[in-house]
């Protein structure tokens, strides 16, 4: 087990180095954003100059990036081009919310799309099925700013119904992520607060999740389909095991064994963010830091970004393939 | 399935019930948005808070360096910096912190032998920092060295290389000693001193970044919840206190939704107080729909315009210029795409510079005829749809940004109208750091269409003269785009820079905007709308484009 994730460990550098050279290039060798300062005739092409020498955009890329990569082994991830401020320290403070609502809508999507999914596997082409399939079709047709715009008039017309009262507000974070207790003093602080926390994130948890309940019910549809039709569970049935422990114990354990793959590598997509949930409801996370430093060509700050979520990936890839291991004893390599 | 399965289906739905009856429970104690309406004559009251809603974070709050070159910054430190001069409801310069707007006629502008100038400043004896500290000239000749300080990444510099020296003669006087003469003078000498005995030795790239701890404005910064909001609250000390006891609101509110229809609905529910969203075709309605708030629409100080490359054929030819220009009908843009929530613009200047502006382009209406005319007089000659020289149909590339609905209406609209008199139109829309950072400066376009930002003062010395055509030579600096050549508007936009005389300045002024017109570089379109909207609670909400958002934040109250 451990060769197998120190091989896959020393094979995802070269992946590391690809993604990392092909980010710098298309960032460096984009567009200058200090032109658009110019749309103020006050700001002349001799201050953009002198900014841009000072951001060291004037460089030869190569060295740009010989400078950025050397610094980036030795753990140095940067410091931001547009306030000064390590590029880490950006992202620490913005990873707490942002784990907070992919966490809350990973957790609220699987207890409601596995069920869901189970629910219908076992009734296939009942009315429920038909309803579920429509409604899952539906969910997945839907854009997220589409489902976040209508969910905020939701919340309007609530208001409205409530005699002014606000149950839900539309945008904005909990001011429990604003704390500079650094991380974990984050998350524990916005424990001490609920109330506000799910005033603040139930719709843009919500909008998140729609598309992951739809997505997952499926899978667990199909999977445990699958399983269903299986000679071993005629078997156990056959046999006069109870069929709760038949369920739970045959089925529902070999039809999770795909899931687990998809959500391991859902998991590490955590990190970036969801960028259009945090762009509509106004959410400071990952997404709304990487679509602004993109703006404003922040290398530093977006490589920290992608060579994290890059590694991120890489490495749930390995767990997952170790969870198969633990989860099917057929799996399991010697 | 086996008995087993409908009892978990069981428990989970009662979960749920419970989740959703705790939920509707809890729902009882959640913020009330029920506002009292104030009465918009009815006597202010102190206390109280007001929530801004913006579109953007600012990155830092030094809003004189590279980081704080957002507007949002800049709306931030309005309320925490007062100049030394202010510009009023009437788009005016006024006294602020000095006693008096220096001009020649009242003796404070003073002409120098050596071609050079002085600006003689008399400060407030009673202006005070919050700490009680008097603002003196040593204040106003630190903010003058800060800027041209090399060590710092200030944005701007323009016009305060010309500044050789500010003398301190008493502390409440400064002299600005300028080694030429420089018309603009006053956006320099108006501007807001620094705090000295604050800043100095401090590093000026990082120290006002993160905490602002001195205030010369009517609010002090209280704190930055980065990523949430930024918390201002009322300057106990503020100087300007007058008999009101000024500001009235203890605290206002930053916080930051990059979505603009998020914006509108927080407006709604009362989340925030005050927006100011940028314009659409439909934000006059949606508002006026809007049962709780108010709003005011205003030409602002962003004026969009086609552009013309005047070097690169077809549109090198004043005559295909003029023809697109009489192609083009201004009031229907208007009309369409902004509803009418403003008029056609008739010049390089705003209506609010009064006396300098006039309405040089208004000649140029839509008229197909002369457009036809035109286009003969180029050498074209229709042959079925299009207008045609040597056998090619007369075709122009127009660019623009891409993401600006408005923008994107305008180009559709502009394509129909040259269609009709025989132009062929191809729109290209590009990011926009592309348009600015690559096509417009290098010229790669035959029609552009931007905005640029107008401040209080006529001057236009890097968007028309010759010299400001961005080339190999100067290594693409100066923003003429045009590549418009006029030597004799040149020459007058460089009198008129060193003209301190007010009377004469108005003369040349008039005269570049007449030339021009009549050279055709570029064609004016509109202002665009800047809309101030608010909820019902709020009282002394002005809009004042020139000014900024927060220019009265002092007198604004709530109902209480």
């Amino acid at each position: 087990m451990t060769g197998l994730a120190l091989r896959r460990m020393l094979e995802a550098i070269p992946a590391l180095i690809v993604v990392s050279i092909i980010m710098f290039g298309l960032l460096a060798l984009g567009p200058n954003p200090l032109e658009l300062l110019k749309q103020n005739p006050n700001i002349t092409s001799e201050d953009v100059e002198r900014l841009t020498k000072m951001n060291g955009w004037d460089k030869p890329v190569t060295e740009q990036y010989v400078h950025w990569a050397s610094n980036f082994v030795k753990g140095d991830l940067g410091t931001s081009t547009v306030d000064q401020r390590p590029a880490w320290d950006k992202i620490k403070e913005r990873l707490p919310l942002t784990l907070m609502i992919t966490g809350m809508s990973m957790v609220l999507s699987l207890s409601i799309a596995l069920p869901i999914g189970a629910y219908v596997a076992v009734r296939k082409y009942s009315k429920a099925d038909y309803a579920a399939t429509l409604t899952t079709f539906a969910m997945m047709a839907s854009p997220s700013f589409f489902v976040g715009l209508l969910l905020q008039l939701f919340a309007l017309k609530l208001q409205d119904a409530l005699g002014g009262t606000l149950l839900v507000y539309t945008a904005g974070a909990p001011q429990c992520v604003a704390s500079s207790s650094g991380f974990f003093g984050t998350m524990f602080g916005c424990l001490s607060t609920p109330f506000e926390v799910f005033q603040r994130l139930a719709l843009p948890v919500f909008a998140l999740s729609i598309l992951q309940i739809a997505g997952w019910s499926r899978y667990m549809r199909s999977e445990l389909l699958g399983v269903l039709n299986q000679e071993y569970i005629r078997s156990a049935m056959a046999k006069g095991l109870p069929g709760k422990l038949v369920f739970m114990r045959h089925a529902m354990r070999n039809a999770l064994l795909p899931i687990v793959t998809i959500v391991a590598l859902d998991i590490a997509g955590l990190f970036g963010g969801a960028v259009i949930t945090e762009r509509v409801f106004g959410l400071p996370g990952m997404g709304n830091l990487l679509l602004d430093s993109l703006g404003q060509k922040d290398i530093a700050v977006v490589l920290a970004i992608v060579m994290i979520g890059a590694a991120l990936v890489l490495f749930m890839n390995m767990v997952a393939d170790v969870l198969y291991g633990v989860l099917d004893p057929r799996v399991r390599v010697g | 399935m086996g008995p087993g399965r409908t009892s978990i289906f069981k428990r989970l739905a009662a979960h749920a019930l419970a989740l959703i009856a705790v939920a509707i429970l809890v729902s009882g104690c959640g913020g009330s948005a029920d506002s009292a309406a104030a009465d918009p004559d009815a006597p202010k009251q102190h206390g109280g808070s007001v929530t801004i809603g913006m579109d953007q974070e600012p990155a830092c709050l030094n809003s004189k360096i590279q980081c704080g070159s957002m507007a949002a910054t800049s709306m931030i430190s309005a309320s925490l910096f007062d100049g030394l001069l202010m510009i009023d409801g009437d788009g005016n310069y006024a006294p602020l912190i000095a006693t008096e707007v220096p001009t020649k006629e009242n003796g404070a502008v003073v002409d120098t032998p050596n071609g050079g100038m002085t600006v003689k400043m008399q400060l407030n004896p009673g202006a005070r920092w919050s700490d009680g500290q008097p603002i003196t000239c040593a204040d106003v000749a630190f903010n003058w060295s800060t800027t041209m300080d090399e060590r710092w990444q200030v944005v701007s510099r323009k016009g305060w290389e010309l500044i050789s020296d500010v003398q301190c003669p008493a502390p409440t006087t400064a002299v600005f000693v300028f080694s030429e003469r420089y018309a603009p003078y006053l956006s320099l000498v108006g501007a807001a001193p620094l705090p000295k005995h604050v800043l100095d030795g401090k590093d000026f790239n990082k120290y006002f970044n993160e905490a602002i701890p001195i205030s010369s404005g009517p609010f002090l910064l209280h704190k930055w919840n980065r990523a949430v909001d930024v918390q201002l609250k009322r300057n106990p000390k503020y100087w300007n206190a007058g008999n009101d006891d000024r500001p009235w609101l203890d605290t206002i509110r930053y916080v930051f939704v990059a979505d603009t229809n998020t914006l509108k609905i927080q407006l709604r529910t009362g989340e925030v107080d005050i927006i100011s969203p940028p314009p659409d075709s439909t934000l006059k309605q949606e508002l006026e729909g809007f049962p709780r708030g108010g709003f005011q629409i205003e030409p602002g100080i962003y004026w969009e315009q086609i552009a013309f490359n005047n070097a690169k054929a077809p549109t090198n030819d004043i005559n295909v210029r003029k023809a697109i220009a009489y192609s083009i009908d201004r009031d229907q843009i208007t009309d369409v795409v902004l509803k009418g929530q403003v008029e056609r613009l008739d010049s390089t200047l705003l209506p609010a510079k009064k006396e300098y502006y006039i309405p040089a382009w208004e000649h140029v209406t839509y008229d197909t005829k002369k457009a036809e005319e035109y286009l003969t007089k180029a050498g074209y000659k229709r042959n079925g749809q299009y207008f045609e020289k040597g056998g090619k149909p007369l075709t122009v590339q127009f660019k623009s940004t891409a993401g600006n609905d408005l923008r994107l209406k305008v180009a559709q609209l502009l394509q129909q109208r040259l269609k009709a008199s025989g132009i062929k139109m191809d729109i290209a829309l590009e990011p926009p750091n592309v348009f600015f950072g690559q096509s417009t400066p290098a010229g790669n376009f035959h029609m552009g269409l931007w905005a640029w930002s107008s401040g209080i003062d006529p001057s236009q010395e890097t968007m028309f003269p010759c010299d400001q055509i961005p080339s190999e030579a100067n290594e693409f600096s100066g923003q003429n785009n045009y590549r418009y050549c006029n030597e004799r508007v040149s020459a007058l936009i460089k009198q008129g820079n060193v003209t301190t005389d007010q009377a004469e300045r108005i003369k040349i002024t008039h005269e570049i905007q007449t030339l021009m017109a009549e050279d055709m570089p570029l064609l004016p379109l509109f202002q665009r709308p800047e809309t101030l909207a608010y909820t019902d609670r709020t009282q002394g909400m002005e809009s004042n484009p020139l000014g900024g958002l927060v220019w009265n934040a002092a007198d604004w109250a709530v109902a209480k």
